[in-house]
């Protein structure tokens, strides 16, 4: 994939769920310019262009960041912050996609500026949808700042 | 009424009335001592002066005696008498009226032995005073002198001194000299002083008869009277009490008595009397102010004492009694104060006992909250994942499976699915069981009615609700609000084979608690299973007749324990069911 065209960034570590969440997506023809990367440190060096990544360039960045919070070594609040906290990365809209629904979490991210939180529904079908309602909403309805 | 006085009141009513009891006895005694006294020197001094009396008069009558038969002791008169009266009548006449000169004697006359008057000399007749019965009473001896009783003669009284006259032995006549019974203003100044205050003298016939005080005639004294036997006692009318003594004048025909007015014998001993009731009265005073002065140092401190012991009745423990004294009362308060900051401390150390359990418990609680949150969350993930992928396999690879893969395929989902349910149902349940609950007033027939409504939006069920009077019960709104919840989505579950169901709601109160019924037209349930009914995930009819994963009534159960009440139920296949619930009143 080529670097400067990811529209979605989707981190998250299950690799069923990312699976499933991208099927919803591609069905709506959402998923073209989706990249799924598994690893906290590794979605870090995607975003800041190090590493891996380090030809990567920052301009044009992702039109929306999936952040699922349950990640292992780095945890998803802890990426938040750096995204919010940087300069060149904190116009870009992080929607938490997570299970967790507890009120410390929420009110955590939402201090740190994230743009919307959700709940992964425990029925598939509304699991869908939601995706899918996400996928349209950020990458189709709402209107990002020019790069 | 007793039992209203107070410590101190009764201290003071015991202190006077001990006082007052000495006193009155002390009183009595003294005084009945003192009367007992002057009385026996009454009584001495009335005897020795009616014995001085006598003999005093005694003194006297003999000297009249004398005088009077030297007077007529002589020739002339025996003469006269020998001629019967005729001769030496001058001499004789002249011999009486030596005997009148003496100005008390009123009338002197001669008798010859016969009782016969020859001649007299007097101012008053001589017939007055004969009677048949005095000649009966005259002495016969020779030569002998008496005196005689007394005679009444208009007002006054007169006694004769009766001399007989002798010749040689043979009795010639008597000589009567008449007195009368008076006395000077001297004499009775004299005897007056020598009475003394408040003593009276009567003279009086031995017959008892006549009675004088030697003014007027006066009345005698009570039969009870004895002669020369001490003294006695009777009331004078007119003049009161009297202690007497009566005694014979020897050689006489006289009684003397000698009064003493007892008040006067006991004028000291009443004066007395009168100043100790004074002193009593000052005493019993004296004594009532002291005890209700000393009275206040004993109930002072136990009054302080109540106050203390009233403030922590009432919560307060601080308050202590200050100790000055080392008395009952002292260790008392040194008791009290000990107490009151042991029961101090050991609040002070329960509630911190209380408050770290409290903190203990709460913390326990979260903990148990977050990890069901958690484990919810976390059995939940793989669940979803299953749904998913065969909902894919289902779309994307139907031609592949054939009809029987897509039934066993549905058959995954949907287990996949009654497990999200079941984890769902556990966690309820026990987040309800370790809820706190609340207790306020719950308005059932409006907690029922709002149930009702939210059952029944999106269906297309026809329900026939009839709901009776329900009373208000004391508890927690959420909770039974899920009772209701839960029973009313049975009834309408069970009841929906049938072409119109019928669920009807009631309440009745039944002694302390308070009966609900929930009855339904539904298919009923088989009562030899009944003990199954409210288990965790029990159920009495099959998934595929109806749906549910049997917790409904488990958690209801669990509600109304919580709220001490019971639940049962009633029913035969068929022909519906009965829930009751009970709560207390």
């Amino acid at each position: 994939m080529h670097n400067n065209q990811v529209e979605i960034l989707f981190i998250e570590d299950n690799p069923y769920e990312a699976e499933l969440a991208i099927h919803s997506l591609r069905k709506h023809r959402l998923a073209n310019k989706l990249m799924h990367i598994s690893d906290g440190e590794e979605a870090l060096d995607f975003i800041f262009c190090r590493g891996k990544y380090e030809e990567r360039r920052i301009i044009p960045a992702p039109r929306l960041i999936l952040l699922d919070l349950k990640l292992p070594k780095i945890d998803g609040q802890e990426i938040l912050r750096q995204l919010k906290s940087n300069e060149q990365t904190r116009l870009i809209p992080v929607v938490v996609l997570t299970s967790s629904g507890e009120e410390k979490d929420i009110i955590e991210s939402y201090k740190l500026g994230v743009n919307s939180y959700i709940v992964k529904p425990v029925n598939f079908d509304s699991f869908a949808k939601a995706i899918v309602d996400l996928g349209f909403y950020w990458v189709i309805l709402n209107q990002g700042p020019q790069q | 009424m007793f039992k209203r006085i107070s410590i101190r009141q009764r201290i003071v009513l015991l202190t006077g009335f001990l006082v007052f009891l000495v006193v009155l006895t002390s009183s009595a005694i003294f005084y009945i001592g003192a009367r007992e006294a002057a009385m026996q020197v009454g009584r001495e001094r009335l005897l020795g002066l009616t014995g001085q009396l006598g003999t005093m008069f005694q003194q006297s009558a003999q000297t009249l005696q004398r005088t009077t038969h030297n007077a007529v002791d002589n020739e002339a008169i025996r003469t006269c008498l020998h001629s019967m009266g005729k001769d030496s009548v001058k001499e004789s006449l002249r011999a009486l009226s030596q005997l009148g000169a003496d100005t008390l004697t009123v009338l002197v006359e001669l008798f010859d032995s016969d009782g016969k008057l020859l001649i007299n000399r007097g101012k008053l007749p001589a017939s007055k005073f004969l009677m048949d019965s005095f000649w009966t009473r005259v002495p016969t001896e020779a030569g002998s002198t008496a005196v005689g009783s007394f005679y009444k003669a208009g007002d006054s009284l007169y006694y004769p001194i009766i001399s007989t006259i002798t010749d040689k032995e043979k009795l010639l006549g008597y000589v009567i000299r008449w007195r009368c019974l008076t006395a000077t203003p001297k004499a009775i100044g004299q005897l007056s002083q020598l009475l003394g205050a408040g003593a009276t003298l009567y003279f009086g016939n031995r017959e008892k008869n006549i009675w004088t005080d030697m003014m007027k005639a006066v009345a005698g004294p009570p039969d009870v009277a004895r002669l020369n036997q001490g003294t006695m006692n009777y009331s004078r009318p007119g003049s009161g009490r009297v202690l007497a003594a009566m005694q014979e004048v020897p050689d006489t025909k006289w009684l003397i008595l000698v009064e003493f007015s007892e008040q006067k014998i006991l004028e000291t001993a009443n004066r007395f009397i009168v100043w100790l009731l004074v002193a009593g009265v000052i005493l019993v005073l004296l004594g009532i102010i002291v005890a209700w002065a000393m009275g206040r140092k004993i109930t002072e401190p136990i009054k302080r004492l109540t106050v203390a012991t009233e403030a922590m009745a009432d919560g307060n423990y601080t308050e202590h009694v200050d100790v000055e004294r080392q008395d009952e009362l002292g260790k008392l308060a040194l008791a009290f104060n000990k107490m009151a900051m042991n029961v101090q401390e050991a609040r002070a150390m329960l509630e911190r006992k209380v408050k770290e359990r409290t903190l203990q418990l709460e913390t326990s609680n979260k903990e148990l909250e977050a990890f069901s949150y958690s484990v919810s969350h976390d059995l939940r993930a793989p669940l979803r994942i299953i749904n998913g992928y065969t909902e894919i396999m289902s779309n994307d690879y139907a031609t592949i499976l054939g009809d029987e893969g897509k039934r066993m395929l549905d058959i995954v989902s949907y287990n996949a699915k009654r497990m999200g349910v079941l984890i769902d149902d556990l966690l309820n349940f026990s987040r309800l069981g370790r809820q706190e609950m609340t207790a306020e007033e719950v308005d059932m027939k409006a907690t029922l009615e709002s149930v009702i409504i939210e059952q029944m939006t999106n269906s297309r069920q026809e329900v026939d609700f009839r709901i009776g009077k329900l009373s208000n019960v004391k508890g927690d709104e959420r909770l039974l609000r899920q009772v209701w919840m839960n029973l009313i989505s049975n009834a309408i579950k069970y009841s929906s084979t049938r072409e119109r169901s019928i669920i009807e709601v009631e309440s009745e109160t039944q002694g302390n608690e308070i009966q609900f019924c929930i009855s339904d037209n539904g298919v009923g349930f088989d009562m030899t299973y009944a003990g199954k009914l409210f288990g965790v995930f029990q159920r009495l009819h099959k998934a595929t007749e109806f749906e549910g994963t049997g917790i409904g009534l488990a958690l209801v159960q669990r509600i109304i324990d919580r709220h001490g009440g019971r639940v049962w139920a009633e029913s035969s296949r068929g022909e519906g069911a009965r829930f009751y619930f009970s709560l207390p009143a």
